[in-house]
């Protein structure tokens, strides 16, 4: 699943550490997650959603897994 | 408050039954030197806990930090699945030595480990059997 994470939090001019805090998680799951090696709980992908104001669907992109 | 309270009882119970295995183990020799050894590990174990609770309860940077560490939802997923690698690699291993242990003769030892792949599997099924009704 891609998603558009660090690019929201850029334009919103927050750092990693800071949305950590925000979400109770750590930095090392806001950098894994970023760069798609994490994929979060749906409670935890509500949280960001929640956070950024947006639905879950701008953030987080769908993708077919390839058989 | 009242975990932390609770914790602290606990570790400080640990650590004296720790120091009197010690005592008479090492010292009376009441004991096998063994239980000595495994006394010394309570008091070292109870006296880390101890201070991480000191620490938790004085600090609030690292009381946060812990209480992160513990939550979050990557730190656990990652906790589960090197318990899982664990029990994949443990079973491996015990089955390549129940082979190695019964060409070289060791029967009992071989057995002994046998007998513990059956009761892994065991509780794994009883575990599973669980958690299916579970979710």
């Amino acid at each position: 699943m891609k998603n558009r994470l660090e690019e929201i939090r850029n334009e919103r001019g927050i750092n990693q550490e800071d949305l950590a805090k925000a979400l109770s998680v750590s930095r090392q799951t806001i950098s894994s997650l970023e760069n798609g090696r994490y994929n979060p709980s749906i409670l935890l992908a509500f949280k960001i959603a929640n956070y950024f104001s947006m639905a879950i669907e701008d953030i987080f992109i769908y993708e077919e897994e390839l058989k | 408050m009242n975990k932390i309270k609770s914790r602290t009882i606990k570790y400080i119970v640990f650590g004296i039954l720790g120091s009197i295995m010690f005592v008479f183990s090492e010292i009376f020799q009441y004991i096998d030197t063994f239980w000595g050894g495994m006394g010394i590990g309570f008091v070292v174990v109870s006296a880390i806990r101890l201070i991480q609770l000191y620490r938790y309860q004085n600090d609030g940077d690292y009381a946060e930090k812990t209480d992160i560490k513990n939550s979050d939802e990557r730190n656990r997923f990652i906790a589960e699945k090197a318990r899982s690698m664990t029990f994949y690699y443990f079973i491996l291993i015990e089955s390549i030595s129940i082979i190695i242990l019964r060409m070289l003769h060791y029967n009992q030892a071989s057995f002994i480990i046998s007998y513990t792949i059956c009761a892994q599997l065991v509780i794994y099924w009883l575990s599973y059997l669980w958690l299916k009704n579970k979710y």
